[in-house]
């Protein structure tokens, strides 16, 4: 038996964003054509409590076939099944250890719920659990993602923590609430299928889980916008539009786009460093980017760059600049990467955009 | 776009009281000593540059004012207020500023053609580097690399080598603080769980429950335990110490009296057999007594003697006249005759018994089996059984006191047994009833003490004794184990409490949070702290590199000083217009620190040519330097007596030079006491600008005054 997962859809009407339930639809005809009919969202379906609840209705309606098995976020910690008036769902308003069929895997649900812990709810049930052999659904932070932002959930819930891990062993814990989609086996933050805003750039994505062989697979979901946020480092040199499509092409390429894919994306680039010429920067970037559809028509952002003919002190930089991309540098996150390491040099060389030079 | 000096406007200049000028592209000022030309220059060189670059600027109380066009839509006001912005605050020459010596290569004051001051050939090695090798910018450069990260490396793996100061000092102590944060996420991901504490404080309700209820159970025993005290308390109540002691007492009293009185009167009844005719020998004797007195003799013959005798003697004494011994005799004499007066009764009383005399003796004889020879046998039985007869009688008042004893043990033993047990118990029972009433005694004394031990165990204080059946029994072992479960769990939650208080004390501490603030607060804000810090680590670790690499490329640049000097000097925007202003030296060279000029006979140092060679070639350089310098912006030149050192025909070409200056956008303000210049910016330069060209003579401005 096959199941599909997702989370943090942050649902409102269909009128405000359509593109979130564009990607619930595109999910659910994804399932159809794989036979795949239980559906469930762990946490956030809806972006409040209080939310207009007729858009989901109907399609849970369109889709009698499907079940959708939901569990309240931090975004709806209220939801109730009251308020929904479809029989093919079912919200988990408390914690409960369910089995999707007999002498299969036992799933806990676990709704969001303020100032507990994961843990703690697991712990209730604990007898009942076998290592190995029960599936965790719940919303919340793991905390291994503590070393990392998440701008559009700002603040600490419902934790999960390594300790937890190993004392309750889960053969998988599917986890909302980090849009940004993360495997860290067992562990599985399916994301937000459709980017909420700019900052969930990339395409998203919803998860398949065979619950005989415990596979996980990761579908992309066709949703109607990608946000794409990018930031590019600019050089002045002789080259200077050679150099700059190169990178642009490389930007694109790392997005990893199918053709139909392209006229989805959002793009919001904001440009750095330092250009000889403002307008055929311009130019190129337009140029580079053609085809793709700017966040809220935001065209890129060039206030940031500042701009030299200094011949002297731009070939000084490009001998930098190949010392820099001959050499090997950090691999740790938390290490700067080469367009950093470049933009500060760009900074020595050409002076701070607000310094003294320009 | 050009920047070209519009007007002046001055008054109290030295000789000049009052003097106002609008300039073109090219300018002659012209004037004889005294009248105020090097007046004029430094008001420009004081007005326009924050550098002046020239020694003894004369501080003249003028006031007035340059308009600059070029620097913006309108024109520019430059004036000698302080604080004023000069040319150098509006002037960037391809993003840099202004060399330092970009004031003397533009103004020539009083001749003095000099680029620098007091160097061989009028020019030295920092100007060259400045306008030809760009030395100036690689300094400005080098200035924004921290000096810490200046002596710094990279290894070939990218990690940064040096100091341990200033930035890189900074980027080690964020990277600690990165890792003390990551310890501490990794200490969180270890110790905080909700799930282990949940588990443990699930463990622990169920233990204490248990343990309630085994408590409940422990203090019910108890109070189970002080029930049977009491039940045995009003057992032993009922059977008084004193009052079983005293039965027993009695009864062994009672029983050896009893035994006693047995034994006596077996005894009084084998000594009565022994003397049970000693009652009729007494009578016997006595009636054989009386009658023996009938035979007996008459009293003795001897009291009548010594009645005599006394008498006689009363009788001498008184005739002696001893009354006294005669009364004394008298009276005894008296008594004397009383006995024998007496005995003589007893012996006639007893004569008429002395019938009974034989019939006494067979009667003796039957009674006793012995024959009867007299009196004296009678009195030898009669003495024989005296004993026992007394021996009887002793026993009989024996017996006579202890049986009302015995009498009253018995009541008093029958009412013990009364009270004790309620009944009457028959007195060959007493002993086994006494038994049982002492052992039932001793039972509820020792059933007491065991009972009291066993309470003591359970360490139950009265107020807390329940009455209530817990539902459970008391087992002290589960109580204990129980017991000790709890306290290391507590003991276990303790010190889970105690690690994960310890753990956001450190967290707190490094968040700067108060240790009171909930944890998922905390916990963000570790995360925005971690970012914070990761960030910072991150822009000064490109800051450092950046410097570190920069700085290698400014040292190898350095190090190609010499040739960029050279290869400036000798390409043709240098060369070319030294040759068209001497028509003798093609080609300029650095030796050492001095410039070093070739024509076709050989090679000079720029200090050994004579004062006009040296003029025309400074002048050519500057020019050159000029144009080179300022690129597609033209600026303007201020030439005070530039030309005074060169002959007529090297004027000429100077003058040519200039000219094509002008015509690629520079303007010249030249100032002149000098009437050949004069005539020859009228032959040659008015001709080609016509009403560009602007002339003034100091005199004729003294004289409008």
């Amino acid at each position: 038996m096959n199941i599909a997962l997702t989370a943090d859809l942050h649902l409102t009407t269909r009128l405000d964003h359509p593109e979130r339930y564009s990607a619930l639809e595109d999910i659910l005809s994804q399932m159809r054509l794989s036979s795949i009919q239980t559906l469930i969202i762990a946490g956030d379906l809806f972006d409040t409590s209080q939310n207009q609840f007729t858009d989901f209705e109907r399609l849970c309606k369109e889709h009698a076939d499907v079940q959708f098995l939901i569990v309240p976020g931090n975004h709806d910690p209220s939801l109730r099944n009251q308020q929904i008036a479809v029989p093919n769902m079912h919200i988990f308003t408390r914690p409960e250890l369910h089995c999707l069929e007999p002498e299969s895997i036992p799933f806990f649900f676990l709704p969001y719920e303020k100032g507990k812990t994961m843990g703690e709810r697991i712990a209730e049930v604990e007898p009942q659990l076998s290592p190995n052999h029960w599936v965790l659904v719940a919303h919340g932070d793991y905390l291994e993602s503590l070393r990392e932002a998440n701008p559009y959930e700002d603040g600490f819930y419902m934790p999960f923590t390594r300790r937890d891990l190993v004392a309750f062993q889960p053969a998988r814990a599917f986890l909302g609430h980090i849009h940004l989609p993360a495997d860290r086996d067992p562990v599985f933050y399916t994301g937000s299928p459709c980017g909420l805003d700019i900052t969930e750039t990339g395409p998203r994505r919803f998860l398949v889980y065979d619950l005989c062989s415990d596979r996980v697979e990761s579908r992309r979901v066709n949703s109607a916008v990608i946000f794409i946020n990018e930031t590019l480092t600019i050089f002045p040199m002789e080259n200077e539009a050679e150099y700059l499509q190169q990178k642009t092409r490389a930007m694109i390429r790392k997005w990893d786009l199918s053709p139909i894919e392209i006229p989805k994306v959002r793009l919001r680039l904001k440009v750095n460093g330092f250009s000889s010429d403002r307008e055929s920067l311009l130019r190129i970037l337009y140029e580079c980017f053609n085809g793709f559809a700017y966040y809220k028509n935001e065209l890129p952002d060039i206030t940031e760059v500042a701009f030299s003919t200094d011949p002297d002190r731009s070939a000084l930089a490009e001998v930098v600049r190949q010392r820099i991309t001959e050499r090997p540098w950090f691999v740790s996150s938390d290490e700067p990467g080469e367009d950093e390491i470049l933009l500060a040099t760009l900074k020595l060389i050409f002076g701070d955009k607000n310094g003294s030079s320009h | 776009m050009a920047v070209h000096i519009e007007k002046i406007k001055v008054t109290n200049l030295g000789p000049l009281p009052e003097f106002d000028m609008k300039f073109g592209p090219v300018n002659l000022i012209y004037g004889r000593n005294e009248q105020g030309k090097t007046h004029l220059v430094e008001f420009l060189i004081r007005a326009l540059f924050k550098k002046p670059g020239f020694d003894n600027l004369r501080e003249t109380g003028s006031r007035g004012e340059v308009l600059v066009s070029g620097l913006g839509e309108t024109l520019v006001s430059f004036t000698l207020k302080a604080r004023s912005r000069k040319l150098e605050d509006y002037i960037a020459i391809d993003d840099r500023k202004l060399p330092p010596s970009m004031s003397r290569l533009i103004v020539v004051r009083a001749g003095e053609v000099s680029l620098a001051q007091n160097a061989p050939g009028g020019i030295d090695r920092v100007i060259l580097k400045e306008y030809l090798s760009n030395e100036g910018f690689l300094d400005e450069i080098q200035n924004r690399i921290k000096k810490t990260i200046q002596g710094a490396s990279l290894d070939s793996a990218g990690m940064i080598i040096g100091n341990m100061s200033g930035e890189i000092k900074t980027r080690e102590e964020k990277k600690k603080q990165l890792t003390a944060i990551d310890n501490l996420i990794s200490r969180l991901q270890a110790i905080y769980s909700g799930g282990h504490r949940a588990i443990l404080n699930h463990q622990l309700e169920t233990e204490r429950s248990t343990f309630d209820n085994l408590e409940r159970a422990r203090r019910h025993l108890a109070w189970q335990l002080s029930q049977e005290i009491d039940h045995f308390e009003d057992e032993k109540a009922l059977l008084p110490q004193d009052v079983i002691q005293t039965l027993g007492q009695n009864i062994h009293q009672y029983r050896e009296l009893k035994k006693q009185c047995i034994e006596r009167e077996h005894q009084r009844k084998e000594k009565e057999i022994l003397c049970i005719h000693y009652p009729w020998l007494v009578e016997a004797i006595d009636i054989y007594k009386n009658a023996v007195a009938q035979n007996a003799q008459r009293p003795s013959l001897i009291i009548v003697i010594m009645i005599g005798v006394l008498l006689l003697s009363a009788v001498v004494a008184s005739f002696l006249k001893l009354p006294f011994v005669t009364l004394l005799l008298n009276l005894l004499a008296a008594g004397l005759c009383w006995e024998y007066y007496r005995r003589m009764n007893i012996l006639l009383a007893k004569a008429a018994e002395v019938k009974e005399k034989e019939a006494i003796t067979v009667e003796f004889m039957q009674r006793f089996k012995k024959s009867f020879t007299g009196l004296a046998v009678m009195e030898e039985q009669r003495k024989k059984m005296e004993p026992e007869t007394i021996g009887v009688r002793l026993i009989q008042d024996e017996l006579e006191k202890v049986y009302p004893v015995i009498k009253g043990l018995q009541e008093a033993i029958e009412q013990a047994f009364k009270r004790l047990i309620g009944l009457v118990v028959e007195e060959t029972d007493w002993e086994a009833q006494f038994t049982v009433l002492q052992d039932r005694r001793t039972k509820a004394e020792e059933a007491i003490l065991k009972t009291q031990r066993h309470l003591a165990q359970l360490n139950v204080s009265l107020v807390d004794l329940l009455p209530e059946e817990p539902g459970v029994v008391f087992d002290p072992d589960a109580h204990e184990t129980c017991r000790i479960r709890i306290t290391a769990l507590e003991n276990e939650l303790k010190a889970e409490t105690d690690a994960m208080n310890d753990l956001k004390r450190e967290i707190a501490n490094c968040t700067g949070d108060v240790f009171s603030v909930e944890w998922e607060t905390l916990i963000q804000n570790m995360r925005v702290k971690r970012a914070d810090t990761a960030e910072q680590y991150r822009t000064l670790t490109a800051q450092i590199v950046a410097g570190v690499l920069v700085n290698e490329a400014l040292t190898t640049l350095r190090q190609q000083e010499n040739q960029h000097i050279r290869d400036g000097l000798q390409a043709a925007w240098v060369s070319e217009p030294i040759k068209r202003v001497t028509h003798k030296y093609e080609q300029i060279d650095l030796e050492g620190d001095q410039l070093r000029v070739t024509d076709g006979s050989g090679g000079f140092l720029l200090s050994e040519l004579s004062t006009g060679a040296q003029e025309q070639i400074l002048l050519s350089l500057r020019m050159a330097f000029s144009r080179k310098m300022m690129g597609q912006e033209p600026l303007f030149l201020i030439l005070d007596d530039a030309f005074q050192h060169s002959d007529w025909q090297r004027r000429e070409w100077l003058v040519e030079e200039m000219i094509g200056l002008v015509q690629h956008g520079w303007q010249i303000l030249y100032f002149t006491m000098d009437d050949h210049v004069r005539d020859l910016f009228e032959t040659r330069v008015r001709p080609v600008f016509g009403a560009d060209y602007c002339y003034r003579d100091l005199a004729q401005s003294q004289a409008g005054r």
